[in-house]
């Protein structure tokens, strides 16, 4: 913004966000050491199995952009599939609209962290750690703790485990998602999350009802994560209340180390998606090279902090040397 | 002198009020929750959560928070089993040393990296998490041979307090004198508060965050020295969730998640509080889904009255700051 010209014309060359070349590098990395990670099928797999961590951080990224976090997608997608089934179950509802009824109270749980976090000025880390905590329980004692199986006739497995012309449909949801996201961040409600993320006082002075901006956020956060919990739900064809307690965690690497600021205010759709790639490539070659998974956790936890590293280690440089000539100058 | 009208802040009134509410609730219901055996029962079975409470505080105090203190005690289970198995009982010592370590590189990886403390406490989360699967291969427990000494810890007691009370209370002076009397207490408020003019007055930001997470992570060990002497062995899988109970701790007694502000004592009232509301619900046959249910509100409430106070209050805690 401030260099004008000059900055617009390296900014074509920098279009590539750091996180593309550390995929790259992991990618290329991975096809010359790892047996099998360059087949068509594997490949599939990946990006069926990256599609799930891809919904929620899509919406854990609309939620880091507009200032604040979510915790309680872990909870949440646990009583998608427990409500869904549940529905199945005892009120003898159909497929879909069992699904309805599960995706209806995650986004319901996005709603009211919303509505806490901006009525009251709470921090969203603690309204969303009471959500994960609660909604647990709560999840729990639907199912008396263990998971209940869904019946056979759901029907509803070929939304996890289904091809369109051999690509598997969790991806489709994936690459809907990012189109959903990709044009929302064009939209008047998109771009107030930017502002109020960088800059709240900002954004009351040019009028941006900054309140309805981030309930929304928390809004379209919930309804990416029912959509994860739909998958996840198919998946496993049962109601479970643990089904996936890290995935907010997951969530939240994936947008740190696709380049997210935590702090708020920048991010692309598409540095999500290649954070969520990243973790998803670690995975799939950690699992190929049958590393144990005490190991994998080492690895993925070595590697978040490192790929946050990687690309933070050369802004600083680039700071470090922006304030020198800015002295120099002055 | 700031530190010392803190102790008067309403916020920390509301651990020790809920502990008495919880009292009074589950004693009218049952009279035997008000005995002294069911007292020091809960007293035995807070130890762990006081103790990674108290470090979680320092943490939270300079701005930043540590959700890895679960899995560093798992590890350090681990790690001082097989240094008790290999040098005998003071083998011990390696415990709160591998916390240390954890919380260190924690600390240096938020201040001079300049890593974002969710980010590096994730990644340490996994890391020890692996690294405490990887060392007891597998999901196994490391078992030592049974010592006078960890069952003195574990279920021994002075005079009749159990000694991991004992062990809770020590803590709790020794971190509250930190905080009030030693020079790195008081840094760790100014750090917490403002950045930039404790930089300016010329106090190492780095050095003192740094401080804080190694002793958090020294708070992790201590807390797996309480598991390892209940359960006799390293458990690699122990501690899943304790970081989210102690950040929970940590703020219903009243420690302000956006730094600057916390005290040891409430603290304690809060870890109080949360294992008398889980012991007294499980007293009831109460599910315990129910107390998971009670304590994500109890969080969520701490955050209203955090609202209350932050609105009705701001001219006091003004002339405090």
């Amino acid at each position: 913004v401030k260099g004008g010209l000059k900055s617009r014309a390296t900014a074509s060359i920098e279009t590539m966000p750091p996180s593309g070349w550390v995929l790259i590098a992991l990618v290329v990395a991975a096809a010359l050491g790892v047996p099998r990670f360059l087949s068509a099928g594997n490949f599939l797999n990946v990006v069926r199995v990256a599609s799930i961590l891809a919904l929620a951080a899509y919406g854990q990224g609309v939620v880091i952009v507009a200032g604040g976090l979510d915790f309680s997608s872990g909870s949440a997608v646990a009583l998608t599939s427990v409500i869904t089934v549940l529905a199945l179950v005892s009120a003898g509802m159909t497929g879909p609209g069992a699904l309805a009824c599960g995706a209806a109270a995650t986004i319901l749980i996005g709603a009211l962290n919303g509505f806490l976090i901006t009525s009251f000025n709470m921090p969203p880390f603690l309204v969303t750690l009471g959500m994960l905590i609660g909604v647990h329980g709560l999840a729990s004692l639907l199912v008396g703790g263990i998971p209940l199986d869904a019946p056979p006739t759901a029907g509803f497995g070929w939304l996890a485990q289904g091809e369109i012309l051999t690509i598997p449909v969790p991806v489709f949801f994936a690459a809907m998602g990012f189109v959903a996201l990709a044009l929302l961040t064009r939209t008047p409600l998109g771009r107030s999350w930017y502002l109020v993320g960088a800059n709240p006082r900002a954004a009351d002075f040019v009028g941006i009802n900054r309140r309805r901006s981030v309930r929304f956020a928390y809004l379209v956060n919930g309804i990416f994560v029912a959509f994860a919990g739909i998958v996840l739900t198919a998946r496993v064809g049962s109601g479970q209340p643990n089904l996936f307690p890290t995935l907010p965690f997951e969530a939240i690497a994936a947008c740190a180390i696709g380049g997210l600021a935590l702090s708020g205010g920048t991010g692309r759709p598409v540095q999500i998606l290649l954070g969520v790639l990243i973790i998803s490539v670690l995975d799939n070659a950690a699992v190929l090279l049958n590393f144990a998974s005490s190991v994998q956790l080492m690895l993925i936890g070595a590697l978040t902090i490192g790929a946050v590293l990687v690309q933070q280690i050369r802004w600083t440089r680039v700071r470090r040397r922006l304030r020198h000539d800015g002295s120099r100058s002055g | 002198m700031a530190t010392r009208l803190r102790a008067f802040e309403p916020r920390y009134a509301a651990a020790p009020l809920s502990v008495i509410l919880v009292w009074l609730i589950f004693g009218a219901v049952n009279p035997f929750f008000l005995s002294i055996d069911n007292g020091l029962n809960i007293a035995g079975q807070f130890g762990a959560l006081a103790i990674v409470a108290l470090g979680e505080m320092i943490v939270i105090v300079t701005g930043g928070f540590d959700i890895s203190v679960g899995s560093v005690a798992a590890l350090s289970t681990v790690v001082g089993a097989l240094a008790i198995n290999a040098l005998g009982i003071w083998g011990i010592v390696v415990l709160p040393l591998t916390g240390i370590v954890a919380g260190l590189l924690n600390g240096l990886t938020v201040s001079y990296l300049r890593v974002q403390p969710i980010i590096t406490t994730l990644g340490m989360l996994l890391f020890a998490r692996g690294l405490a699967l990887y060392l007891s291969g597998g999901d196994q427990t490391v078992s030592i041979e049974s010592s006078d000494i960890l069952s003195m810890i574990g279920y021994g007691d002075v005079a009749g307090v159990p000694s991991i009370t004992v062990i809770v209370l020590i803590m709790g002076v020794c971190v509250a004198l930190l905080l009030a009397k030693l020079r790195l207490g008081r840094r760790l408020y100014m750090v917490g508060s403002n950045p930039q003019s404790s930089a300016l007055v010329g106090v190492s930001v780095e050095a003192t965050v740094t401080a804080a997470y190694a002793l958090c992570g020294l708070s992790a060990g201590i807390a797996g020295i309480v598991f390892l002497s209940r359960a006799g062995g390293g458990l690699p899988t122990e501690g899943n969730g304790l970081e989210l109970q102690a950040i929970a701790a940590a703020v219903i007694g009243g420690a302000a998640l956006s730094g600057g502000i916390g005290a040891a004592a409430p603290i304690l009232f809060s870890a109080f509080f949360i294992q008398s509301l889980l012991n007294g619900l499980n007293l009831r046959g109460t599910s315990p889904f129910v107390a998971e249910i009670l304590l994500g509100m109890v969080i969520i409430f701490a955050g209203f009255l955090d609202f209350i106070i932050r609105r009705y209050g701001t001219s006091r805690r003004g002339e405090t700051l």
